[in-house]
């Protein structure tokens, strides 16, 4: 074959792009969109002898709206969420601080993989993991009996405070991806400049750090935030089930009550809660941002 | 920027601290799977593989892993395929859509699993479908394809579309220019979605949960038998299941900060 000889046919297959996004795009209209299309349909029936009925009810959200106890699981669910936010975020912004600035470049990648790694390996395993510590008899109760710390055995396990463990132990790793990611690009010549002009670690942390890592810190802490309201393993197993949690509430009507109706409506006001919060929550930023951008110099 | 001593030093035992938080307990339990003593908790007792013998001659748990090994290897295939013919049509896509496309296409990972297991579940059985590994496999498929998209596609934009015209004036066909030129490239991102997305399936509890009728996954079993608290046998379970995971996933960790 003479290559020189050929005539020149750049982009020739970019008419046939389309065909390639087929597959993917296939996929997740038939297993993805449909099934959202159908769980917010089942929403609005009910079921009669395990047989979904076909006519239209507002039913499930009347039940959902009037019965306290779900307007109970919320609560304990939002707060659940926003507690374990506020912590994992405290924890893992100095993490990531620690990582970029203070380890040489060498040894980041290492460190940086042992932090992250666990976040892909099984949530289940490693909230069992933590039953041998928090136990009565675990590591934790006779590290703080040996230490005199204690005389009888504090009961941690089956109580909110193993739940919010178990979960901050799950987001602890993708914070800190994301907050590194977000430092790691925060070009080191403004850092020097701060410190040229004066400006102390502190002044220079919440004047040029914390600013320009806020956009990362912020969609990770929303990203967290839908992972931890949504749980119901740490809750379920850690926690012991002393709290409902509202996707405790949407299992249960799946399991025990064959109830698929009230369990989709279910989810569907869980999504919406966590989205509405999410709502507000960006109107504030850019609120914010807006503001910030008025009263630059 | 510059730190004093003191700053790093406080910094170091931070690190140190925070892994001990991430670490520790995982460590334990893999401490605890060689111990002879059948309650977790110390004093030690001795070494064994007793726990490990026990596990292998279940075989509830032989089937149960049986069964997720062979599920995360269909759900890698099945998310790297579309994950890569995605990414390749999207290289080549000109529209003012393809945004809205990318961003459309990773949606499901920030759908909540409870909701979209539970979607998925009334789908299969309005379709009479019944639930098996393979609507496990069909709904694991739905939030790792995106996943692979992601990693493929990073991989690939870093090929030069000069590269490829190059192959074009060369007088590759375009099927020619894809395993030559565009396959060999992105490979790495592709052995690290693959890597990634087994993992993803293999551990994966809440959309089996609901999706996969009898056909326990490992995953599922697990969560069957450890709300009746610590065993030793769990422990061998767990240690091998973090075993194997772990090792996927940093060898797809590396492959992915890997510039060129």
């Amino acid at each position: 074959m003479s290559p020189l000889l050929e005539p020149v046919r750049h982009r020739g297959a970019s008419n046939r792009s389309a065909g390639w996004l087929l597959p993917l795009s296939g996929w997740m209209v038939i297993f993805y969109l449909i099934p959202l299309v159908f769980i917010i349909g089942t929403s609005f029936r009910t079921m009669v002898n395990y047989q979904l009925t076909s006519e239209f009810t507002m039913q499930n959200y009347l039940a959902i709206f009037a019965e306290p106890l779900y307007w109970k699981a919320l609560r304990v669910s939002l707060l659940l969420a926003v507690k374990v936010v506020a912590i994992t975020t405290l924890i893992a912004y100095p993490l990531a601080m620690v990582l970029v600035f203070i380890v040489p470049k060498r040894w980041r990648t290492f460190f940086l993989i042992l932090i992250i790694a666990p976040f892909w390996t099984s949530y289940l395993i490693r909230a069992y993991s933590w039953f041998i510590v928090l136990g009565n008899n675990g590591i934790l109760n006779l590290l703080l009996k040996s230490l005199g710390l204690i005389g009888q055995p504090v009961q941690i396990l089956y109580t909110g405070t193993a739940t919010t463990i178990g979960l901050v132990h799950y987001l602890l790793p993708i914070m800190t991806l994301t907050i590194y990611t977000t430092l790691e690009n925060i070009d080191p010549k403004l850092l020097e400049a701060a410190n040229d002009l004066g400006a102390g670690g502190l002044r220079s942390f919440f004047h040029v750090i914390l600013p320009l890592s806020a956009g990362g810190l912020v969609n990770g802490m929303m990203f967290i935030y839908i992972l931890a309201f949504a749980d119901f393993v740490s809750p379920a197993t850690l926690g012991g089930q002393t709290e409902r949690v509202f996707p405790q509430l949407i299992v249960d009507a799946v399991q025990w009550n064959i109830n698929w109706p009230l369990a989709s409506a279910l989810s569907i006001v869980m999504v919406a809660a966590i989205f509405l919060v999410l709502l507000v929550l960006s109107l504030f930023r850019n609120i914010g941002s807006r503001e910030n951008g008025g009263s630059g110099k | 920027m510059k730190q004093s001593p003191k700053l790093k030093l406080v910094g170091w035992i931070y690190l140190i601290l925070a892994m001990i938080f991430v670490l520790g307990p995982i460590l334990v339990t893999i401490a605890f799977s060689f111990n002879l003593d059948r309650f977790s908790s110390l004093p030690w007792r001795g070494f064994t593989l007793q726990w490990y013998e026990k596990m292998f001659s279940n075989e509830d748990i032989i089937h149960s892993l049986g069964n997720s090994v062979m599920l995360g290897v269909c759900v890698s295939l099945t998310a790297v395929l579309l994950g890569f013919t995605g990414a390749y049509g999207l290289r080549h896509w000109k529209s003012k859509w393809k945004g809205a496309y990318m961003l459309a296409s990773i949606s499901p990972l920030a759908v909540p699993w409870t909701l979209m297991g539970l979607a998925l579940l009334i789908f299969f059985n309005r379709i009479n479908l019944p639930m098996s590994v393979v609507t496990v496999w069909i709904s694991h498929v739905v939030f790792t394809a995106p996943l692979a998209l992601t990693i493929i596609n990073a991989r690939m934009q870093t090929i030069p579309k000069s590269m490829e015209n190059a192959a074009w004036d060369l007088g590759a066909g375009s099927l020619q220019t894809m395993f030559l030129v565009i396959l060999p490239q992105t490979l790495p991102g592709i052995v690290a979605a693959a890597l990634l997305t087994f993992t993803i399936s293999f551990d994966e509890f809440i959309i089996a949960w609901f999706v996969c009728g009898f056909d326990q996954t490992l995953p599922v079993y697990i969560y069957s038998i450890i709300r009746s608290g610590v065993s030793p046998t769990i422990n061998a379970i767990g240690t091998m299941v973090f075993c194997i995971s772990i090792t996927l996933v940093s060898i797809a960790q590396v492959l992915q900060r890997k510039k060129d």
